[in-house]
């Protein structure tokens, strides 16, 4: 007897498989649609992270030159009132640096998520 | 000057991205429905039960996302059947191991293997010119392959599916399974015997 598949065999298995496929219920194929819209919406969400990684490092190199160049570069003498540069007292030169960029206020906000974004990345990559 | 011509070099990135945005999520949404019921299908063979099956199949879009989306989009059914082939294992190890502690404590009897070893069905003679598989017809036709398929052990349904019905070659189901090509040679020609043998009714 032979092991091997003849095409007739082989065309026959696959049409019945291919034909089970219009059997799952409504509720079962809206189950499966959810899954890839899910799948769907991570990667979206690991496209805008990857882009937004190289954004967060020049945010922060900005935030490390505007906290690095004040302190070497001792400010003009002011002869009564603030001094025309300061845009407001409120605001920390990383608040200020991370705001400059709209799209880096998405990142913030959502730091909680692309935080866990990275751990579940490296616990697969773990595992 | 500059600042305009930064500025329009600047909306071009953003249009260029989102070019690719939309034409990632459509090649990702097309291939994700056309493997989908398929992996389900081989989820459910494998789990007997739609819920885990449902489970299976969304952890693997969800891992297949995350690993290889940016891969060549010819690589990606081998790749998300890989990812599913790993699921599997992993479900059908946390189900050992659950029926290995059920049985501990039921009582002393020993617990049901999916090894190949364990296969009873390699006692089986085998059927001097035996065809059934080519003469499946009708509905209680593919409930016996369905049924006959399920009761198969797990890495000779898997092989035989990858191969069969996926159309993978042997070298792309072996990279799948993450086997040998002469283990899924063995895999293939067990499940063919088994096959053969409980379709028997239908010569």
């Amino acid at each position: 007897m032979s092991f091997e598949m003849d095409q007739a065999e082989q065309a026959r298995i696959k049409a019945l498989l291919d034909d089970s496929l219009q059997d799952f219920d409504a509720a079962t194929l809206s189950r499966l649609n959810q899954a890839r819209q899910r799948a769907l919406q991570l990667s979206e969400r690991r496209r805008r992270s990857t882009w937004r990684r190289p954004a967060l490092g020049l945010a922060l190199a900005s935030a490390m030159l505007l906290l690095l160049v004040p302190a070497r570069t001792p400010p003009p003498p002011v002869e009564g009132g603030l001094p025309e540069t300061s845009l407001s007292p409120s605001l920390s030169p990383l608040e200020i640096a991370l705001l400059s960029d709209a799209e880096d206020l998405d990142l913030v906000e959502n730091l909680e998520f692309y935080a866990w974004l990275e751990l579940e990345e490296d616990w697969d990559g773990s595992s | 000057m500059i600042v305009a011509s930064a500025a329009q070099g600047t909306g071009e990135v953003g249009r260029v991205r989102e070019d690719a945005r939309v034409l990632q999520r459509a090649a990702l949404d097309g291939f994700l429905r056309q493997i989908e019921r398929k992996a389900l299908r081989m989820a459910e063979l494998a789990t007997r039960n739609v819920d885990d099956a449902l489970e299976l199949v969304q952890d693997a879009m969800l891992g297949f996302v995350r690993h290889y989306a940016d891969k060549p989009q010819t690589d990606w059914s081998p790749l998300f059947y890989k990812v599913l082939d790993s699921r599997l294992l992993d479900f059908h190890r946390r189900r050992q191991v659950r029926n290995r502690w059920m049985v501990y404590f039921s009582d002393n009897r020993r617990p049901a293997t999916v090894e190949d070893e364990a296969d009873p069905l390699q006692a089986v003679p085998d059927l001097d010119g035996a065809q059934p598989l080519q003469r499946l017809e009708g509905s209680q036709a593919m409930a016996d392959l369905q049924q006959a398929l399920g009761q198969l052990p797990d890495r000779q349904r898997q092989a035989f599916l990858l191969r069969h019905w996926e159309g993978f070659d042997g070298a792309t189901t072996a990279r799948i399974m993450g086997c040998t090509e002469g283990s899924v040679k063995t895999h293939l020609s067990r499940a063919m015997h088994a096959l053969r043998q409980r379709l028997e009714n239908h010569r």
